[in-house]
Formats: C-alpha cells, sequence, structure tokens
C-alpha cells in the first residue's frame, strides 16, 4: 500500500509537470484584458497630450507645458471650463470637437477631463504628469502618463545657454 | 499501478511518461496556434478591437521615431525621414486600414473602418494626429497623436 501511493504521488508529480506548459502557454497567448474600453481610451488621450508636448518642445526648446485643473477635451454647454488646450484646434471646422461638429467623436471623448501637474527638479529637469480623468460606476479613475523634460534657459537672441 | 510491467488495467511508468510526451506536443501545437493568432489580430471570431488598435499605436509610434516629414491625405499619409525616404503609408482602403512598409509590403491592421483622417495641426506640422472611426458604434473611436522625432533626435 505504502509503495503504491509512492507510484501514485509520482505520477501526479510527472502529469502535473507535463501539464504545467499548456497552462503557461494559456496564459501568455491570451490577450491582456482590456475589457475596459474606457480606460484604454483615456490612456489614448494621455498618449495625445504628451505627444503634443513633444512636438511643441520640437518647435520650441524652451517650452515648458503649465499646470491646469481638470478640463473638458470636447466643448459642450454643460462645461463652462474652457476645452483643455491640448485638445483645441483638432477639429478641421471648429476650435475644438462640438457635438454639431463630431457627435460620435464627441460622445466618445465627453466624459474625460484633463489636468496637467509640473514639478521642478534638480539638474534641470522638469517633470509633467499628464492625467485624464473619467467616472466609472460612480468613482474617479484616472490615467496618467509622466514625461521628464530638460530645461532649456534661452537669452535674449534666441541662444541656448546649455 | 506498477513502476514496470504492462498487466491489465495498470498504468505503468512508461504509460505516464508517454501522457507527458504528447502533453508536451499538444503544448507546442497550442504555442504554434496561439503565435499565428497574435500575429494575424484582425483574424478570427471575437476579437477586442484594443488589439488592433494596440497594433496601429505601435506600427505608428515606430514610424514616428524616424519620420521628419508627414503627407496627408483624405484617407491616407506618408512618412518620410529626413533624406525624404519613404518610410511607410497608411491607407484606409474600403473598410480596412493598411499599412504598406518601403518596400510596398502590405499589412492589414484593423478591419471594419468607417472613416480614417490624418491630420497635421497649422502650427504644429510635426504632429500627426490620427482619427480612426469603427464602423461598429459600440467600438470606441481611436483618437491620438504621434510627434514625429525624425528631427530632433534627442526628443526620444
Amino acid at each position: 500500500m505504502g509503495a503504491s501511493l509512492m507510484e501514485l504521488l509520482l505520477a501526479l508529480a510527472v502529469l502535473s509537470a507535463a501539464m504545467y506548459p499548456i497552462v503557461f502557454i494559456f496564459r501568455i497567448g491570451s490577450p491582456p484584458s482590456q475589457s475596459n474600453q474606457q480606460e484604454y481610451m483615456a490612456t489614448l488621450l494621455a498618449h495625445h497630450v504628451i505627444e503634443t508636448i513633444v512636438a511643441m518642445r520640437a518647435q520650441n526648446p524652451s517650452y515648458l507645458p503649465t499646470m491646469s485643473e481638470p478640463e473638458p477635451v470636447v466643448q459642450s454647454a454643460e462645461n463652462v471650463e474652457p476645452v483643455s488646450q491640448y485638445f483645441r484646434h483638432i477639429s478641421s471646422s471648429t476650435e475644438s470637437i462640438t457635438e454639431v461638429d463630431d457627435p460620435q467623436m464627441f460622445w466618445s471623448l465627453k466624459p474625460y477631463r484633463c489636468q496637467i501637474d509640473t514639478y521642478y527638479l534638480t539638474d534641470r529637469l522638469f517633470k509633467a504628469i499628464v492625467y485624464i480623468t473619467y467616472q466609472r460606476e460612480g468613482r474617479t479613475m484616472r490615467v496618467f502618463f509622466e514625461r521628464l523634460l530638460p530645461q532649456k534657459h534661452f537669452q535674449a537672441d534666441g541662444e541656448s545657454e546649455e | 499501478m506498477r513502476l514496470s510491467g504492462n498487466s491489465s488495467g495498470e498504468l505503468s511508468f512508461e504509460g505516464i511518461l508517454a501522457v507527458a510526451f504528447f502533453s508536451l506536443i499538444l503544448a507546442t501545437l497550442i504555442a504554434v496556434l496561439q503565435f499565428y493568432k497574435i500575429r494575424n489580430p484582425s483574424e478570427g471570431g471575437a476579437y477586442d478591437i484594443t488589439r488592433s488598435y494596440n497594433l496601429i499605436l505601435t506600427s505608428l509610434r515606430e514610424d514616428a521615431q524616424v519620420a521628419a516629414v508627414a503627407e496627408t491625405a483624405s484617407n491616407s499619409v506618408s512618412l518620410f525621414n529626413s533624406q525624404s525616404d519613404l518610410i511607410s503609408r497608411y491607407v484606409c482602403s474600403g473598410d480596412t486600414l493598411l499599412r504598406f512598409d518601403s518596400q510596398g509590403k502590405e499589412l492589414s491592421l484593423l478591419k471594419g473602418v468607417e472613416s480614417v483622417c490624418f491630420s497635421t495641426g497649422e502650427d504644429l506640422s510635426n504632429l500627426l494626429t490620427v482619427k480612426i472611426m469603427p464602423s461598429n458604434r459600440m467600438d470606441i473611436p481611436f483618437f491620438t497623436s504621434f510627434a514625429l522625432r525624425g528631427i530632433n533626435n534627442d526628443l526620444n
């Protein structure tokens, strides 16, 4: 009986080890759970803001983003605050996306707000954090991207001091 | 159960090894299938649109790293590096978004597209904004931008 039990345990150990690759492959092969498309949309918007900052710095290396409160990303009658500056001039016909101009995009982006936090760091570094907030099941959710930017000081003639 | 011998109704150790061997073969076949499905996200039945969006995001991010100029049309964009060599071209053909590399090799990025808009800002010509409306209104649209870093490599 003792020998049979040992053989049974050995058999289970070998079979478990053989099954592990199947479980592991199913786990890595399955797509990441992104059932929450709201979060994905927020990620795209945060990416848009960071890339806009990068493009603005390419044109003007002394440019640094300014802090802002949570601001809407589309123009609607409900919002008295101005649309975030990173979401202006992205519509072909109007200054920002409106319900009349682009209804599908408008209703997709309406739940989101954009906030910028900035910090001066040592070694002439500047940190910009982009928060995209939205409501889900009564809770405020937010996605954030951050980027370190080197500070460049410019003289009156426009030449960099660095 | 015995470690050796083949008495009727008993599982031998060799039998267990055979089961383990066939399990590994099965795992290999599943791995091949999974990798095939990952490389072709637009094929297959139920798929999340964000998987295709990830492919678009990754492709455009890689191209924007070396692109200096974007020439936009109504439903296409061509990306060029600082030597004016073509890097890639994104075209909406029918309801499919396609990417063509510099050799003209085609890659299907997303099916079920209602409209695509590529644009660069009037003030920011180095910022490519992409808007994609899926034909399924229940899916989110794709909206984001890409800074063209081909001129200022220190932006990376």
